[in-house]
């Protein structure tokens, strides 16, 4: 999972899937800001078919926090 | 039409939110007031008549659950049931409490107390916030459709008590919670005369000629009052977005003519352009034919619509304004969007002004200024630069709390905590905040808002706030993704700036950070917090 996350994020923001790990942060690592990251959230849903509640994306600070929640809800 | 002043417009003023909306079911039952996606492919429309409707189905089914003359709040995500609520509220006589749905159960708890509400109205994404509360009845947004339903019953049995109310304009009519500079919310409370006054007074300096896609947050006023009642009184169309995850979606689903936002949404929408223009090995491109639009543009050649189409696409293809408030925005963003077509309007608001202040019109603005003051509404600037308002928008008071009253308001005029100063052709600018103010150890005042809006204008800077620490500017940064770490660059940039700078207004300290600052909903820096960081 975590290498899928990965893949898609580096699509989404041009970084290098080199540069990413579990503990990277979205914000703080990658740049995005508050908004960002609601858009990349809309990009794993449309990817894994979810719904991911507007309420969970405050929880979602790291790519480690996006593949454990997909892992759980996919 | 050139950018010169030319007059207001005129719309048939409404006494109070009532007033507003008998008046379009009056006079344009069947268009559609408000749109929503409800699931794939399924857009639901609500007509004005349909609208007013349920607002006097809903407010007799509160009325018939005994709820007269009490404070009722509301929680939820963006939504039409939001917006039945608040009016069938307000038009009974109740007092509406819109709370911020992202606040801990804790805090929300605590509003309610503040705020002396006796019901709740709360959507099923938000309902365990509001689990075990003692004393407050809660009414379920989930269950919205049988209580207009029980409620068009009970008008049908003769229950007319709520249809005939009389407004009282100057009784409250609804409290919106404010950060205070310290970190308390405060409680503003609005009249319906305070409302009315700034619907009317706003639909005179700009005049919209199209409908709107509304995503901004109903629990603030700029998301409210200005995006939503305004828009209505204007007779057109809104599209509500319930989630900024749709935002893509319902821009296409929308079409909208004007948005209104805060300038976090402008600078992402801006960053992103760039970003797909350089993917897709445009961004020289698109940079040319910005100028080559610009230098068209003076020679009166509009052909921006035609070369900036794929831009414009994006937005849905046809937003013409961005109405933007609740926070400074750079001039360069309002550059760019002019070359592409859409015309950013800087505004002025304050919740405890209902909100708006001051924006600029259509064709006649100021870069960097936040517009001309609205028409009833009186501005001036006091001797010690801060700027003050006086009117029938002004708010009552802050809700139980006589002291910050009594130091807001003096005489009637409203002591903003801004200053700013008006230029020759009554535009309106800020320059900083009293509130704000760094006083510095040989008793020189420094804004660090004007400080913080030229360090900004480098693009590695993402956000920054600058504070007094141990008698000394500090300037604290979030770069972007490309300068995170990079101490030396911003110690350059700082000692460039500095150079232009007496010495009292000089950085002396450059601090980097790995995260971008907490905002609140309506993405403002608290400042609040960086203050309690440093406690200087």
């Amino acid at each position: 999972m975590i290498e899928k996350v990965i893949e898609i994020l580096s699509e989404f923001t041009e970084m290098k899937t080199e540069q990413m790990n579990r503990d990277t942060k979205l914000v703080a690592d990658m740049g995005l800001n508050s908004f960002d990251v609601v858009n990349v959230v809309v990009a794993f849903e449309e990817e894994f078919d979810i719904e991911i509640p507007d309420r969970a994306i405050r929880d979602l600070q790291t790519i480690g926090n996006i593949a454990d929640y997909l892992e759980s809800h996919v | 039409m050139k950018n010169k002043p030319y007059p207001l417009y005129s719309l048939p003023i409404i006494m109070d939110l009532k007033d507003m909306v008998r008046s379009r079911a009056k006079n344009t039952p069947n268009d559609v007031a408000f749109s929503y996606s409800a699931g794939k492919n399924r857009i639901v429309n609500k007509t004005c008549l349909e609208f007013s409707s349920d607002i006097d189905a809903f407010g007799t089914f509160i009325y018939e659950k005994g709820f007269r003359d009490k404070h009722i709040a509301i929680i939820g995500e963006n939504s039409y049931e939001w917006l039945v609520s608040f009016l069938a509220i307000v038009n009974g006589g109740n007092v509406a409490v819109p709370i911020d749905k992202e606040q801990p159960s804790e805090r929300i708890k605590q509003l309610l107390m503040q705020s002396d509400c006796e019901a709740v109205i709360v959507s099923k994404s938000y309902a365990d916030l509001v689990e075990h509360l003692e004393n407050i009845v809660v009414f379920s947004i989930s269950d919205f459709s049988e209580y207009v339903s029980a409620g068009q019953a009970a008008i049908d049995g003769g229950k007319n008590g709520y249809i005939d109310n009389k407004i009282c304009v100057d009784k409250l009519a609804a409290i919106f919670f404010t950060s205070g500079t310290m970190g308390n919310s405060k409680g503003v409370m609005l009249s319906q005369k305070n409302m009315a006054s700034d619907i009317n007074s706003a639909c005179k300096n700009f005049k919209l000629d199209g409908n709107t896609l509304a995503v901004l947050p109903f629990h603030h006023t700029f998301g409210l009052i200005t995006a939503i009642f305004k828009v209505f009184n204007y007779s057109k169309s809104t599209f509500i977005n319930k989630s900024l995850k749709h935002i893509q979606k319902d821009l296409q689903l929308a079409k909208a003519q004007t948005i209104f936002m805060v300038p976090l949404f402008v600078e992402t929408f801006y960053k992103t352009i760039l970003d797909t223009a350089k993917k897709k090995g445009k961004d020289k491109m698109l940079s040319h034919a910005a100028k080559i639009s610009d230098i068209l543009l003076k020679i009166g050649i509009d052909i921006r619509r035609k070369l900036f189409k794929s831009v414009l696409e994006a937005f849905g293809g046809n937003l013409e304004y961005i109405i933007c408030g609740g926070a400074p925005l750079d001039a360069k963003y309002v550059k760019a969007f002019r070359s592409w077509g859409i015309s950013i309007l800087n505004g002025y608001g304050i919740t405890e002004c209902s909100p708006v202040v001051s924006v600029n019109r259509n064709y006649y603005w100021r870069d960097g200024s936040i517009g001309q003051v609205l028409d009833g509404c009186q501005v001036r600037i006091s001797d010690d630069g801060e700027i003050l308002v006086k009117g029938d928008n002004v708010m009552m008071g802050y809700y139980k709390d006589t002291a910050a009253t009594k130091e807001a308001l003096i005489d009637d005029w409203y002591h903003t905590g801004n200053l700013g100063y008006i230029d020759k052709d009554g535009f309106l600018f800020i320059s900083g905040r009293k509130k704000n103010l760094i006083i510095l150890s040989n008793g020189e005042n420094v804004s660090p808002e004007e400080i913080e809006t030229e360090i900004l204008l480098d693009e590695a800077v993402s956000e920054v706030v600058v504070y007094g620490e141990n008698g000394m500017l500090t300037a604290e940064i979030f770069p972007d993704e490309e300068h995170i770490g990079n101490q030396q660059y911003f110690d350059d940039l700082i000692s460039h700036l500095n150079k232009e700078q007496p010495q009292y207004r000089q950085i002396r300290k450059v601090k980097l950070r790995d995260k971008e600052f907490e905002k609140n909903s309506t993405k403002k820096i608290l400042r609040y917090k960086v203050m309690e960081e440093h406690h200087d």
